[in-house]
């Protein structure tokens, strides 16, 4: 039976749990036995990107010593799964940077587990529902998340309506969406009358922090399609199914 | 020799360019367009060309544009420095052209000024088929291979600039013509 | 430094948020938009001289004082007085000089951003020299009195309305606002410059080792013109701008110009050896090369090191969602953009410059993308974070043994000794200890489960009294947590969740809830 470490992130765990459930379903509809290492807390990339290596560091070790046990990591978000690719390995040296080396190739991004490395796209989720995608920064340009999300959506019958600039940033950002508050809204405006312009109910991501950060706009400005993350869409879709 | 495709793929680069490409002419006919182009263009202004630029010697073509009525500032002509803002075109000979970017090779040298293809409004440029390459890297090859001259510019089209709003205008600095005449 | 501040503020988010409140402004940089897509489109298709022109960068990089003096040699063995200048000060002290000693009074520039970096055209000004940008971009800032906003596409931030207005003020009769005519205009007008200058003053795109060739790159043929009529010529050239074979133009050349404007090939591309030679009319008499470092050599062997293969093509300007909303004055840095963000500060030998730059970056990585020789801008960008904590100039990591083996090269920075780069450390900025002592907190909680589920719980706490009729989310300014406050003041914040998610596991695991 194939089991999966679920990483379900600091932010989901905490802000957005629905997240979570969504992407234990998905999982366990793509035959999946999900595990939830209840020592997990957060990948380290807040710390790392705020220029805090030590910080980030001892999370990152944190995250080795939970993880390490298990033969494949999932998580529904292509920043903090970046992080683990990306910096880990920076970040730790010696036999450290060799662990996370040998994590890093089995940790994964929802999307791209389900659609390119299970190869499952037809979950069972029906969707009639019109939606475009916004492509997350770090899942595309470190993981290549392109494809996936929008390969399981066609799958569940979702209408993709492609918005402008698809993969320009949402101006989140981590640090940068506090810092920068006068930068990071118009950078969301963009994204989200980019989005209004395709006229679709649905503004899909797969990072929860750019929904998030985009939701909290659009409660000012009143502009753009609902944010939500994919998986919670995807999820939504199956009980449709099994109906 | 050099390929029917090369000079195909120059003369289309150079016309995408925003160049005025004409030929390839047999050097008789050539040399004729090329004095009559120059004559044109240049109006009642004086037309520079430079004396030691073998092309424009195995053309004849100071002669040429002499008989086509053309007034000639000549590079040994002592007022050169002078006349050569108010020269209305400039015509040289190129060492070479590159077919896929539809570049003209333009060295300097004695009796070779470099001003030439530069100053005066517009610029007409004879180039030999033969010495057409293919690519940038085998200009930089041939370039190589010769002595570099003080000074070697590479043009590809008219003068231009985007400076305003990103839109292209043509003829902000140099010449806002650029005639190729390419000699079979 | 006597530029007009054109995007007012005293803060880099001060700056920004007036760029993004100024109607013009956002109007002009939607011209920038087009740029956007041509330079991807290339990149697309040329993933091998991508791979190959970042190898040649970085193997030259790799020796580049060897290659320094290479290029010393070949140069000065062509006629060519080079000069190395450690600091700007030497640079615009070396150049003032030879105007002096030659009796110069009028020089034409063609753009250059090293001539910006030691700003020129101003110290040849206050030395009684007229320098006269003719770039048509880099003339109407001049003639506005700012910076150029672009390395490119220097007036991009200009509506034509504004650029007529600009340049009324040099022109007899009034200008239409009308693309052809102002630059019908201009051509006139600077013409006379270059008729009359006996100074031409360049920066080069490359220098050739190998042969001493000085590359200077246009579209507007005003390189060529700068270095045709005056009798003297200056290029100051970045030390990292020397390549090390002629040959290699053949990769770097189409590369930068595709990057930068999408063309196959700019329409002039000047290639210089020496000064003008026996028997010929034109070019200059004398010409000087002025190499400059300015800190840059120092980054030899560190992290940073990537920085110096920049070609300056502004590809990663003109995806930056950060600059394509604020544009370059809001930097208040010569260079600006991710490249400006990561060398300004390295630049800074007093550590005074740019501190604040490396934040200004979603880290969204467009830049990385887009770098025709793949400089890790982003994760520069996350290093200088780090670096910038400490006090003082960034202090790159020092050389890995491998590379500082060699005895016979040089050590970096040799032969530029100058007084001028051991300067006090002038108004440091404080370090930015509050993050610190946080996110040292929060490691230390976070990481054992013990101390992530107490902060978890604290945090549900804490956020039980912002949750008002709407559930979820506050408009409410979070009081004494400033992150909140600065969140809320563009954004709803989200709070917790009333149940976390391993709460929601463990229920379901006690078999209490079916999902
Ligand atoms: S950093 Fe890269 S993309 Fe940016 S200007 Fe330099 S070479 Fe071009």
């Amino acid at each position: 039976m194939l089991s999966v470490a679920l990483f379900v992130t600091c932010v989901v765990d905490q802000i957005t749990p629905e997240v979570g459930v969504a992407a234990v379903r998905l999982l366990e509809a793509a035959g999946a036995t999900v595990e939830f290492p209840s020592a997990q807390t957060c990948c380290g990339q807040p710390a790392c990107n705020a220029g805090e290596p030590e910080a980030a560091t001892r999370l990152a070790r944190h995250f080795l010593d939970v993880f390490e046990p298990y033969e494949v990591v999932v998580a529904p978000s292509g920043s903090c799964v970046a992080m683990v690719h990306h910096w880990y390995e920076r970040l730790l040296t010696g036999r450290d940077a060799e662990r996370a080396r040998a994590l890093a190739a089995r940790t994964y991004e929802l999307t791209s587990y389900l659609a390119d490395v299970l190869g499952t796209v037809e979950l069972g989720s029906r969707l009639d529902a019109s939606v475009t995608v916004h492509d997350a920064c770090h899942g595309l340009r470190n993981l290549g998340v392109r494809d996936a999300p929008r390969r399981l959506l066609a799958a569940a019958g979702a209408t993709i309506i492609e918005l402008e600039e698809p993969e320009t940033c949402c101006g989140f950002g981590g640090t940068f969406s506090v810092e920068h508050g006068e930068i990071a809204a118009p950078l969301a405006d963009d994204k989200l009358a980019h989005a209004a312009a395709t006229g679709v109910r649905w503004l899909v991501s797969g990072d929860v922090a750019c929904l998030l950060h985009l939701e909290g706009r659009r409660r000012r400005t009143g502009i753009g399609p609902e944010p939500v993350h994919v998986a919670q869409l995807l999820a939504a879709g199956l009980a449709a199914g099994r109906a | 020799m050099v390929s029917q495709s090369v000079i195909d793929a120059f003369l289309v680069a150079a016309a995408e360019n925003g160049m005025t490409v004409h030929g390839p002419f047999a050097p008789a006919e050539a040399a004729r367009v090329v004095a009559e182009r120059a004559v044109a263009l240049a109006g009642r202004r004086r037309i520079a060309m430079p004396v030691t630029d073998p092309l424009i010697e195995r053309l004849g073509l100071r002669d040429e544009v002499a008989w086509a009525g053309g007034e000639l500032l000549a590079a040994n002509d002592v007022d050169w420095r002078a006349e050569i803002g108010q020269a209305g075109a400039g015509v040289t000979g190129a060492r070479a052209g590159i077919a896929a970017t539809g570049t003209l090779l333009l060295p300097c040298g004695p009796g070779r000024p470099r001003g030439t293809h530069i100053i005066p409004p517009a610029h007409v440029c004879a180039v030999r088929a033969d010495d057409l390459v293919a690519t940038i890297e085998d200009a930089v090859r041939l370039q190589s291979s010769d002595r570099h001259p003080s000074n070697m510019s590479w043009v590809s089209g008219p003068s231009r600039t985007a400076d305003l709003e990103m839109r292209q205008t043509i003829g902000v600095h140099g010449p806002k013509t650029v005639d190729v005449i390419v000699i079979s | 430094m006597s530029h007009r501040v054109v995007t007012a503020g005293d803060t880099l988010a001060e700056r920004a948020a007036s760029a993004v409140a100024d109607p013009d402004l956002q109007h002009a940089l939607r011209n920038l938009d087009r740029r956007l897509f041509t330079s991807r489109d290339v990149a697309e298709d040329f993933p091998e001289l991508k791979d190959r022109a970042a190898a040649i960068r970085r193997e030259t990089l790799a020796d580049l004082p060897g290659w320094l003096d290479r290029a010393e040699t070949t140069l000065a063995g062509l006629g060519v007085h080079v000069h190395r200048a450690a600091s700007p000060e030497d640079a615009r002290r070396i150049i003032i000089e030879i105007a002096r000693n030659e009796g110069l009074t009028r020089a034409v520039k063609s753009k250059s951003m090293a001539t910006e970096e030691i700003d020129l055209a101003d110290a040849l000004e206050d030395a009684g020299i007229e320098a006269v940008e003719t770039d048509l971009g880099e003339y109407i800032v001049q003639v506005a009195g700012e910076r150029p906003s672009h390395m490119i596409v220097p007036a991009i931030h200009k509506t034509l309305a504004q650029v007529a207005d600009v340049l009324q003020t040099r022109a007899d009769d009034e200008l239409p606002v009308e693309h052809e005519a102002i630059t019908a205009w201009a051509r006139g007008h600077l013409r006379a410059r270059f008729l009359e200058a006996d100074l031409g003053v360049t920066g080069a795109n490359f220098v050739a080792a190998d042969t001493g060739t000085i590359v200077l790159v246009t579209n507007e043929g005003n390189g060529d013109l700068c270095t045709i009529v005056p009798r003297v010529q200056v290029a100051v050239v970045p030390v990292e701008k020397v390549i090390a074979r002629f040959a290699d133009l053949a990769t770097l050349l189409p590369l930068l110009t595709m990057s930068a404007t999408g063309q196959r090939i700019s329409n002039y591309v000047t290639m210089i050896n020496g000064p003008r030679r026996e028997g010929e009319i034109d070019g200059p008499e004398i010409l000087h090369v002025v190499l400059l470092d300015h800190g840059r050599l120092r980054l030899i062997g560190t992290a940073y090191e990537d920085m110096l293969a920049c070609i300056r093509c502004g590809a990663c300007l003109n995806v930056c969602p950060v600059f394509r909303r604020i544009s370059g004055h809001a930097y208040d840095a010569v260079y600006s953009g991710p490249m400006g963000k990561v060398l300004t500060p390295l630049l800074s030998l007093d550590g005074t410059e740019g501190r604040d730059l490396p934040e200004a970056s979603t880290l969204c990585g467009a830049c990385t993308e887009a770098c025709p020789v793949e400089i890790p801008l982003a994760d520069l960008l996350v290093r200088l974070r780090a670096d910038l904590r400490r006090p003082g100039p960034v202090d790159p990591l020092p050389s890995p043994p491998a590379r500082a083996e060699p005895g016979h090269r040089r050590r970096p920075g040799e032969g530029f000794e100058s007084p001028g780069l051991h300067l006090p450390l002038a108004s440091r900025p404080a370090p930015r200890s509050n993050r610190r002592t946080a996110f040292t907190v929060w490691a230390s909680l976070w990481s054992s489960p013990g101390g992530y589920a107490a902060s978890a719980r604290l945090t549900r706490l804490a956020a039980r009294a912002l949750r008002g009729r709407d559930q979820g989310w506050t408009r409410r300014s979070g009081g004494r947590v400033p992150a909140l406050r600065a969140w809320t003041e563009t954004r709803d914040a989200p709070l917790p969740a009333p149940q976390s998610f391993r709460a929601r596991w463990e229920t379901r695991v006690r078999g209490d809830a079916q999902w």
